[in-house]
């Protein structure tokens, strides 16, 4: 799905975009935070300042209100002048589209059609197993439920302080589609030694091909994941729902590649 | 007062006896048991608090030492009044002499059972006497100031670090809340521990401890004496560690606590037996320092559809009222709860919410009610989320709830930043004032669809309870009955915190706490 | 001249893979001075990496600037076809496979101007040897594989006929604790190939795990391996108590080596593994589990070409660079040591 969409859009040639309020190119934006000056006379300069800092031309503080002792709120609309390229944006990397959970759902009965195994853990000494529940357990995060509330999941948290080789087996063991890792704390780069030791068992198991691994933290970027031969990290702000887009996306486009390939092999084109 | 939902006075007697017995049926199926963090409640109650260097709080060092040398039967009261009468220490003193391993409590010569009991009674009566001056001191403190009327408007902090919470509670209060609740880190409610200090790290909310309880609540005394309004100040007895939560929420003088066992057996899969002998004394605590908790029947309305859970809603209300009050715990101070959780697409999903909130509200004449806002469905569009929170707040005012948690529209994208609680909050007063006496106007029509919703979702109450009845409370949250969440009775965290007391066990505590009104079920 | 060393001793090896200790250990900055050595030396350059690597800024810390991989012109690389396109070099496709990423599918190129270059190849090693055989046949004459940070499985075997390792200052504060932690790294890579015929034709065949008793075999479940606990692992012992070699398949992970160790007591073990890169020891060294009695074989040997040291900890501290390559060198036999900065 993501290559076809990337193609049509590229077809589009969308090329330089800017944000639009009511005519193409206008620029125009709203901003609304909260600054740590008093409600008084002067504090809407100091917003207006930001904002030029911020590269908006013409702001305009349209409402301003005391939240506190020294806290005052402001909203703020602009012409920003910066525009994007989107055909560039679209070819660097294969996209995923964020999903609900239903549609997360219908999508996995549709392209998938089987339930998809999860092992979780948050692993090495690291003792937080906040991460992993978050995106595992039923209740999950912020109203987003996690993995174990979706009917096409089979969820296994292992919890913390999971040795890597324990987390190894067990996907092993339950035939797992994806390996999710949560790592919390970052001192002295042991997350780093940690990610990479697991990568490294996965594949003196031979089963790197086999699974999908995803690490995740609030100090693990996607590049950190990629670098260390993890398929994608997720850092502070994920919710369930955007993990669980990932795996069935990627699951799904690799369900095709099989089926293509064992034809070209039958076919005897490989 | 006349039923404004036309409700058959008999389902409601018979929906009301059905929760009660489910309720006595849990407790005398708990009675002989106790857990870790019950005894380790008994020794904060005695004064024990602080850390050691590796930072395991006291409290758990002096139970895990009584547990590892299988002592721990009797009860800590029991160990703890046998070394104050050895050695004419203080539970603080003796706990610290445990944790650098220069006094084992077990090895002491162990003097009568009755002295010891005599003895550690005593201690614990003078620690509760304390406490409960400091309490007086403090309802004295909030009844010279104003208050405002209800429904008490309860408004979240969660910013991680503790003094930040200080600056958004001040917000909170200068634009008319009444009380604040820090959400706690999340998980937390899975430590088998209390962390110790104050924090400024914390994940999606902040760590529940007892310097964080002090630091809020001196914040908010400060604020109230300058402004002449009470402010409350409410945490949560949920999780591995209800009791001690609550014994801390009393030294420190909070007023409020969510305090309910269901929800983590369900979202938290905390196991059934641990977590209820649990919530039986943190009631207690609560109870007995006339701190009003809050139970979470508004989690069921997230993970099941709102529109069909409602009867379980009404049930999970009912037994959780009698739980409470098996614990101790007056009308006044249970406020069992409810949402506004019906997906914003329903039609006539306003009608169905008003029916429910009206019925919450009969069932429960003398009890404050939680009423909660809207989360499940929303989603980062916050003014979507801000037209839902207008209607949720109509229905509060003109349903008359007791306490209302208030909708923050960014509730759906974040941990809501401090200018959307303000204009969360600047939503409810415009619409409690706009509308303050419309429910006094409101007469449903005989048979109309509020009126048929309310009947039939007790009807199906009472047939839910009278399930409840015949299987036990166990079997029923294994078979979804909550929720939609299966849970086992066997299974779930710190099941292995539980243990059979001996006849030599001592908690003066629960005694002393219920009085005489409740020893006859004991 | 140090350079001209540096050279001599890449030129021999067909495919040589670049694992660093650590970030900033200077494995990129060895992995350039590599690929432009063997360019000079006359040969044609593939390079390849296991994941990705030589992004402008570090993936830990945005502060710290990252050298990019330059390829001189007529190189052969194998990586994304999105990298590719934003690299701007000029280029020709060579082939496309199969392989995907979560950068996109690896395509095989030649570039025709110099230039530099992001890297990601397959990020499995079975299909890093294929990505490899492959630019072999397009002409590449000398194949270099990028490891990822910290990737143990890039110094495989299977993959690579020599191995440079990357240490340097940013692993601790301390010049001691250095050498001591690069020895032991060291010291795992060289494990070595088991001489036992008997032993060498079981493991060929093992699956899983197996234990070599004085009168057959017993297999060991691989998840016993990997995650049994102390208490199985004695059981296992208890039932066989004339084991004495354990036979790998797939990981080695130090608990279970605990376990065993613990287990055998006072006689002591003999572990055969495929290779070192499925050996994971990090609570202790080589050298304490030896003098415990426990031993560890390989079928095949890694082949360890040469250290580059990198004196320079980014935004913290530095040693001296001749004193830390020195140091290094005497701890550790049979090896160059080279200063990654001034062999560039």
């Amino acid at each position: 799905m993501p290559e076809s969409m990337i193609q049509s859009v590229l077809k589009t040639n969308y090329g330089m975009v800017k944000a639009y309020a009511d005519h193409k190119n206008d620029g125009i934006v709203q901003v609304a935070f909260t600054l740590p000056v008093p409600y008084a006379r002067s504090s809407s300069k100091a917003a207006l300042e930001l904002a030029k800092a911020m590269g908006l031309v013409r702001p305009e503080v349209v409402h301003c209100q005391r939240v506190t002792d020294g806290y005052t709120y402001f909203i703020v609309y602009a012409h920003c002048p910066h525009s994007v390229d989107f055909e560039a944006l679209q070819a660097d990397t294969p996209d995923v589209d964020f999903m609900t959970q239903a549609e997360v759902e219908a999508f996995s009965a549709d392209r998938i059609g089987r339930l998809i195994v999860v092992v979780g853990a948050s692993t090495g000494t690291d003792t937080h197993s906040v991460g992993i529940d978050a995106m595992l357990n039923l209740k999950g995060f912020d109203g987003h439920s996690g993995l174990e509330a979706y009917a096409c999941f089979r969820a296994y948290n292992l919890g913390s302080q999971v040795p890597n080789g324990v987390l190894v087996a067990k996907a092993v063991a339950v035939n797992a589609d994806a390996i999710l890792v949560s790592q919390t704390v970052t001192q002295q780069q042991l997350h780093v030694h940690n990610l990479a030791e697991l990568v490294d068992i996965v594949e003196a198991e031979g089963i790197r091909k086999d699974v999908l691994l995803v690490c995740g933290g609030p100090r693990v970027s996607d590049e950190l994941a990629k670098e260390l031969g993890f398929d994608v990290g997720f850092s502070k702000g994920t919710y369930p729902n955007h993990l669980a887009s990932f795996i069935v996306t990627e699951l799904a486009a690799r369900t095709v590649e099989a089926r293509r390939d064992s034809r070209l092999r039958a076919a005897g084109g490989w | 007062m006349r039923s404004k939902l036309g409700l058959d006075a008999g389902v409601v007697a018979e929906a009301r006896e059905a929760a009660a017995l489910v309720a006595r049926r849990v407790s005398s199926s708990l009675s002989g048991k106790s857990t870790v963090s019950v005894e380790r409640t008994v020794a904060r109650l005695l004064g024990v608090d602080d850390a050691n260097e590796l930072e395991v709080p006291l409290p758990n060092i002096l139970v895990d030492h009584v547990r590892d040398h299988r002592g721990l039967s009797h009860g800590v009261a029991y160990w703890l009044g046998n070394a104050m009468i050895q050695t004419g220490k203080s539970a603080p003193q003796l706990a610290r002499l445990v944790a650098c391993n220069e006094l084992d409590l077990c090895q002491l010569d162990v003097v009568a059972e009755r002295r010891i009991r005599e003895v550690i009674t005593l201690e614990c009566e003078r620690a509760l006497e304390n406490l409960k001056d400091a309490q007086r001191k403090r309802q004295e403190f909030r009844l010279s100031l104003r208050e405002s009327p209800p429904p008490l408007v309860y408004v979240l902090t969660a910013t991680g670090n503790v003094y930040e919470d200080v600056t958004h509670a001040r917000a909170v209060a200068d634009n008319g809340g009444d009380i604040v609740a820090v959400i706690r880190s999340t998980a937390q409610s899975l430590l088998d521990y209390v962390p110790f200090g104050p924090t400024t790290e914390g994940y999606g909310g902040t760590f529940a401890t007892q310097a964080n309880f002090r630091i809020m609540r001196e914040a908010l005394d400060e604020w109230s004496a300058s402004n002449g309004r009470y402010m409350r100040l409410s945490s949560f007895c949920s999780g591995l560690c209800m009791p001690e939560i609550a014994a801390m929420g009393a030294i420190e003088g909070l007023d409020n606590m969510v305090n309910d066992a269901l929800y983590g057996i369900l979202y938290r899969d905390i196991n059934m037996r641990r977590t209820l002998i649990d919530q039986r004394i943190s009631r207690m605590v609560n109870g007995y320092f006339d701190i009003v908790i809050n139970t979470g029947e508004d989690n069921y309305l997230r993970t099941a559809d709102a529109v069909q859970a409602a009867p379980s809603v009404v049930a999970s209300q009912l037994i959780n009222y009698y739980l409470a009050r098996e614990s101790g715990v007056k009308d006044s101070h249970i406020a069992v709860g409810n949402a506004f959780e019906i997906h914003p697409t329903v039609t006539n999903g306003l009608l169905i919410e008003w029916a429910q909130a009206e019925l919450t509200r009969e069932l429960f004449p003398d009890c404050p009610v939680k009423f909660m806002p809207p989360t499940k469905h929303m989603d980062g569009n916050g003014l979507r989320t801000h037209a839902c929170d207008t209607l949720f707040n109509l229905v509060t005012i003109a349903t008359r709830q007791g306490i209302q948690t208030i909708g923050v529209p960014t509730e759906g994208t974040f941990t809501p930043h401090i200018h959307d609680r303000v204009l969360g909050l600047e939503c409810v007063r415009y619409v409690f004032n706009s509308a303050r006496d419309l429910g006094e106007e409101i007469a449903f029509r005989q048979d109309g669809f509020i009126q048929s919703r309310a009947q039939q979702v007790l009807r199906d109450a009472l047939q839910l309870l009278r399930y409840v009845v015949d299987v036990g409370l166990f079997e029923a949250i294994e078979q979804r009955t909550f929720g939609n969440i299966s849970r086992l009775v066997d299974e779930g965290r710190g099941a292995d915190g539980i243990f059979e007391t001996s006849d030599m066990y001592l908690n003066p505590f629960v005694a002393l706490m219920l009085g005489d009104t409740t020893c006859q079920n004991q | 001249m140090v350079a001209v060393r540096l050279r001599e001793l890449v030129s021999s090896v067909p495919r040589l893979s670049l694992f660093g200790l650590a970030k900033n250990t200077g494995k990129t900055v060895a992995l350039g001075a590599t690929v432009r050595e063997l360019n000079a030396a006359g040969f044609v350059v593939g390079v390849t990496s296991v994941g990705r690597d030589g992004e402008a800024t570090d993936a830990l810390d945005e502060n710290i600037k990252k050298p990019s991989i330059y390829l001189p012109a007529g190189s052969i690389v194998a990586t994304t076809a999105a990298l590719l396109r934003k690299s701007a070099l000029s280029r020709e496709i060579l082939a496309h496979t199969d392989f995907r990423t979560p950068l996109g599918h690896v395509v095989i190129a030649r570039v025709s101007a110099a230039g530099t270059v992001e890297v990601a190849g397959p990020s499995s090693i079975a299909d890093v040897r294929v990505v490899c055989d492959e630019m072999t046949r397009h002409g590449a004459e000398r194949v270099v594989i990028d490891g990822a940070l910290n990737r143990k499985a890039a110094t495989s075997p299977l993959i690579a006929d020599g191995v440079i390792l990357s240490t340097g200052a940013v692993l601790e504060w301390d010049l001691e604790a250095v050498v001591r932690i690069t020895r032991d790294a060291v010291d795992l890579l060289r494990l070595p190939e088991a001489t036992d015929s008997t032993l060498r034709s079981l493991a060929a065949r093992v699956r899983g795990a197996m234990l070599v008793t004085g009168d057959g075999t017993v297999p060991i479940e691989s998840e016993v391996a990997l995650a049994g606990t102390p208490e199985r692992v004695k059981a296992l012992f208890d039932a066989h108590p004339t084991g004495h070699c354990i036979i790998v398949g797939g990981a080695l992970c130090e608990s279970f080596v605990e376990n065993v160790r613990q287990a055998a007591r006072s006689k002591g073990m003999r572990f055969v593994v495929g290779n070192s890169s499925k050996v994971f020891l990090s609570k202790r060294g080589l050298a304490w589990y030896r003098a415990q009695g426990i031993g560890i074989e390989v079928l095949k040997a890694a082949r360890l070409s040469a250290i580059t040291v990198n004196p320079v900890s980014p935004l913290s501290h530095r040693f001296d660079s001749r004193h830390f390559r020195e140091s290094v060198a005497a701890a550790i036999p049979d090896v160059r040591v080279f200063d990654v900065v001034e062999a560039c």
